[in-house]
């Protein structure tokens, strides 16, 4: 008798009240989607930036002469 | 005794379907509703590349213009002279460029549900951020200034 109270009181409607969206919070979430359309279509020009070599300020050092490769039998973790 | 045990089966009963509605509401109502067609993204996408191909054409040409102070970035995202001397070839480079810059803020635009005036301005302000040393930026006031 009283479990069919129990599940009663189990059933009840539970009322969410709806999820408010400031506007700022929208006219942020555009620019950013927008910034990334405009970075994804105008990568080649990052690509054509990194592809150019830089200009050197600094006056040439002279590197040292790469000493021979020596290579061992068996080696050793 | 067995008369009340029956009603209150009843009551159970009769509010066990009203709460499966009231599941199947709720999970209808967190399904994301997608009703764009695809279409009309798919053909934006081939523009946009078609254009970029455009772009990529004159990137050099509109970067030498630049390093040269004959043309700069205007906050509303496109290209101007700096001077009243406008070379003829310089001229149909620069007006070609900006008629592309429109059709991609327009493009860009309708995909985000927002006006080419702010995909442009955005523009501006990425250009300006990424803009060389020497370079003219025009700003909102009319004026040219040099970048440091």
């Amino acid at each position: 008798m009283i479990a069919p109270l129990l599940m009663m009181q189990a059933c009840a409607r539970v009322h969410v009240d709806p999820i408010e969206v400031k506007p700022i919070h929208i006219i942020h979430d555009i620019n950013i989607r927008v910034d990334r359309q405009l970075d994804d279509f105008f990568a080649f020009e990052a690509q054509k930036g990194a592809a150019q070599p830089a200009v050197s300020t600094t006056q040439p050092t002279t590197a040292p002469a790469p000493s021979p490769t020596t290579t061992t039998a068996g080696g050793s973790i | 005794m067995t008369s009340r045990l029956t009603l209150v089966l009843i009551a159970v009963l009769g509010l066990a379907p009203a709460s499966a509605n009231w599941a199947a509401k709720a999970a209808a109502a967190d399904k994301p509703k997608t009703d764009k067609p695809d279409d009309a993204g798919s053909k934006n996408d081939a523009r946009l590349k078609e254009l970029q191909g455009r772009f990529k054409q004159r990137y050099e040409k509109i970067k030498a213009l630049k390093s040269q102070g004959v043309v700069g970035e205007t906050f509303e995202g496109y290209v101007d002279f700096v001077t009243d001397k406008k070379p003829a070839d310089a001229a149909t480079l620069v007006e070609d460029e900006n008629k592309d810059r429109k059709e991609l803020y327009t493009l860009i635009a309708e995909k985000e549900n927002t006006t080419a005036d702010l995909v442009g301005k955005r523009n501006a302000k990425r250009n300006f951020t990424k803009a060389a040393s020497g370079e003219y930026l025009k700003g909102e006031d009319g004026k040219w200034t040099k970048k440091a």
